[in-house]
């Protein structure tokens, strides 16, 4: 087990996470503010990172206002006695997404936990730029960088039973396959878990909305779904894979029209070029689909975004998309009509042109598990203290009454 | 296919002949595919839709080659399936997955003896082969590699492996088989890699010359990815044969696991060489147009053989370009291929993987 951060001497990751214990921290701790500010500023003001969109965002999300809007909350939560710290907590990250661990710790951080978090060892391109940062900015905060420990290890069962072993609560970042796994080590009686397993989004257009808008409008709502769909490679558990037409079928068609040009517009203004293997995986996946599925090709194999019209975005459907700009395209008369298309794994609908109380008398006609975030398009990837149905402010904390 | 239409040589048939006489036989595959292999038929109407029309081979319908990674497809009925072959390809860990009933194995067989006696003759010569030894033993699916070993050990008789299970240099074995064969060329045979690797490398590390007799000739295929990787070239390759192993005679190959026995084989003049039974075709990686001739794209392989499983055309992940038609100094007529590697894996960006890489 390698010790990421915070740097130390003799870079003893086992000494570091013994030292844990020994420190504490309070719920909104001044000195978690100091940090989380030098790290906002920091980050907002790195030239190398301005690339990177997620971690703009990272460095908005964290930046004082916020939080002070974060703190307002925690102390409403707390409205029936006091809001604790769960103790330590022990992050297990997902490999491809940087700023998901810094959400994860910092939220957890801020609710004044000590935590041990575990990230991949896999190279992304700005992973070095931010640890680097985030390794500056605990050298000027010995006080956080004693409450907390970045780690990476090979798959390693003996190593996370013992982390496991010594947290109060652990998070599982990523995947049904790791969750599963993670559920297989034990944890001390008292430890609870959140868990973060595999989720698919959709977005959802009423096609009236999209054939009476105006040109600007509609280059607005491309540029947002360009952001959703394209930031993460369409592959962020938000990002939309299938995306659901509410109209008639001539209106649905003209909208379709209108709406996928203003992509395709969209990603010359960025001066985004196809690239041949995202095209080698969406060839794999389309031809999956038209194996399992009753497929419809809308344009032709070599277009990025690659199109395909089907009945319902069925869970084999789900499995074998790849990313990399390929949409389902499902069409229903009414929004009524949509309900049976939803299923547990759908976490984000990103809409336009519904209204909130449309949408929300919508919701309550889901499937049980299904669906957990309505945002318009262009917020499908706005990372939020609710995520997957969860106060992450609650559950980071621990909930003691004083009647 | 019968014995009758079989052409005389292996690269003997002018590329204008070529194209209309493969154009019908895989004109003929496509419909028998289409009938007995319903996922098949469901990917033709849905995305190839015009495929009934296609009156050149560049218009042919294709599969992108990954989609053996994730279903099983089948043209005969499962008890007529004799062997599966397994490859695990480079990228990614899912395994290909392709049948085989005993018509398409025996055509497989027959090509590739074809081809490589057409560079190594007819006489079967004492074989080395640089691979563990247990290779064919485990598993019930055969791996690439070992459907390889079996397939080109028929070009061979005494046959000698040189790596121990855990692929170390059994250099005693080898010694002796040297010993044994000492005036007559021999064949080596074995992934360009494991070859690299485990043989000529292995030998550098013990100080070691190896002098094999004159004449014998190493046969080696399975791709250059994990040699680029070493910045190490086709041209110093042969060299550290040469140095290592004293053999002069080296024939690369290129083919896959989803179209065995239509292999590309190395010339003398460096060039791979399109079987009659297959060709080439190079296409833009981008728009897929098909290329003019030198320029580099994604390549796509078709084949007379695959009559057990719709293979017979192929968009692989491969890159690489058309060198010439009919004119190679070889002799050898059809088209000659330059193989660049593999289009890099695209980046992961998701959120649901935390397994380390």
């Amino acid at each position: 087990m390698d010790l990421i951060l915070p740097s130390r001497g003799d870079g003893d990751a086992r000494a570091q996470l013994d030292g844990l214990a020994a420190n504490r921290l309070r719920a909104f701790d001044a000195s978690t503010l100091a940090f989380l500010a030098e790290f906002s500023a920091r980050l907002l003001q790195d030239h190398a990172l301005r690339s990177a969109p997620e971690l703009v965002a990272l460095g908005y999300w964290f930046r004082p206002a916020a939080i002070e809007t974060l703190r307002r909350r925690h102390e409403a939560l707390a409205a029936n006695g006091v809001l604790r710290p769960r103790g330590l907590v022990f992050h297990v990250a997902p490999a491809n997404v940087d700023a998901v661990f810094v959400y994860s710790w910092f939220l957890s951080l801020l609710c004044g936990n000590r935590n041990i978090v575990r990230i991949s060892r896999r190279d992304n391109a700005h992973r070095a730029t931010l640890l680097k940062l985030l390794g500056d900015t605990l050298a000027a905060h010995p006080q956080i960088a004693a409450c907390n420990a970045v780690v990476a290890y090979e798959r390693d069962d003996t190593v996370s039973a013992a982390l496991s072993a010594r947290c109060d609560l652990r998070v599982v970042w990523g995947g049904n396959e790791t969750v599963a796994h993670f559920r297989s080590i034990p944890l001390p009686p008292l430890a609870t878990e959140l868990v973060f397993p595999d989720r698919q989004s959709w977005a959802l257009i009423n096609a009236e909305a999209v054939t009476a808008a105006d040109d600007d409008t509609l280059a607005r709502l491309a540029s947002a779904f360009h952001n959703d769909a394209f930031w993460f490679a369409q592959q962020a558990c938000s990002s939309p894979r299938a995306v659901l037409w509410v109209g008639g079928s001539a209106t649905i068609a003209q909208a379709q029209t209108r709406f996928w040009n203003a992509v395709g517009e969209e990603l010359l203004r960025r001066a985004a070029t196809p690239d041949a293997s995202e095209l080698a995986n969406r060839l794999v996946a389309a031809h999956r689909a038209a194996a399992i599925a009753e497929i419809k090709l809308n344009g032709r194999l070599d277009d990025w975004p690659l199109r395909l019209a089907v009945q319902a975005f069925t869970p084999q459907m789900r499995g074998a998309h790849c990313g990399y700009g390929l949409f389902y395209e499902v069409s229903r008369d009414t929004l009524a009509e949509t309900r049976e298309l939803f299923a547990a794994p759908d976490q984000t609908v990103a809409y336009f042109g519904f209204d909130r109380a449309t949408l929300a008398a919508w919701a309550q006609t889901l499937p049980d598990r299904a669906v957990d975030r309505v945002v318009p398009i262009g917020d499908a990837l706005r990372f939020g203290d609710y995520w997957d149905g969860q106060d992450l402010l609650m559950a980071f904390s621990r909930h003691l009454v004083i009647a | 296919m019968t014995d009758n239409e079989q052409p005389v040589g292996p690269f003997a048939i002018r590329q204008s002949d070529k194209r209309a006489r493969l154009l019908g036989r895989l004109q003929a595959l496509t419909l028998h595919h289409y009938t007995h292999c319903t996922p098949y038929a469901r990917m033709l109407e849905t995305l190839h839709g015009n495929w009934r029309e296609a009156s050149t081979l560049e218009a042919m319908p294709w599969l992108p080659v990954g989609i053996f990674k994730h279903l099983r497809l089948a043209s005969v009925p499962d008890e007529e399936i004799i062997r599966e072959l397994r490859s695990s390809g480079t990228s990614g860990s899912l395994q290909s997955r392709v049948l085989l009933d005993r018509e398409t194995a025996a055509a497989q067989t027959k090509a590739l003896a074809r081809i490589v006696s057409d560079v190594l003759g007819r006489a079967r010569r004492p074989m080395l082969v640089v691979d563990r030894i247990d290779l064919l033993r485990s598993g019930e699916a055969l791996s690439a590699r070992g459907a390889a070993v079996l397939g080109f050990g028929n070009f061979g008789r005494h046959h000698t492996y040189a790596l121990a299970p855990d692929l170390a240099l059994d250099l005693d074995a080898v010694k002796a088989f040297l010993a044994r064969f000492s005036d007559e060329p021999v064949l080596v045979f074995g992934f360009t890699f494991v070859v690299w690797r485990d043989l000529v490398q292995a030998l550098r590390a013990r100080g070691e010359r190896l002098a094999f007799p004159s004449g014998s000739l190493l046969l080696h295929g399975g791709g250059w990815k994990r040699l680029a990787d070493q910045r190490v070239d086709n041209t110093q390759f042969k060299n550290a044969v040469a140095d290592a192993l004293g053999i002069q005679q080296v024939h690369n190959y290129y083919g896959m696991a989803e179209q065995v026995g239509s292999i590309f084989i190395e010339c003398e003049a460096g060039r791979l060489h399109t079987p009659d039974y297959a060709e080439v075709i190079v296409r833009d990686p981008i728009t897929l147009s098909p290329m003019p001739m030198g320029e580099t794209g994604v390549i796509q392989l078709l084949s007379e053989l695959p009559r057990s499983y719709p293979g017979h055309s192929l968009l692989t992940e491969d890159i690489g370009a058309v060198l010439g038609e009919d004119d190679c100094p070889c002799g050898r007529m059809g088209r000659t291929l330059r193989v660049d590697g593999r289009l890099p894996r695209a980046e992961l960006r998701g959120c649901s993987d935390t397994r380390p890489a």
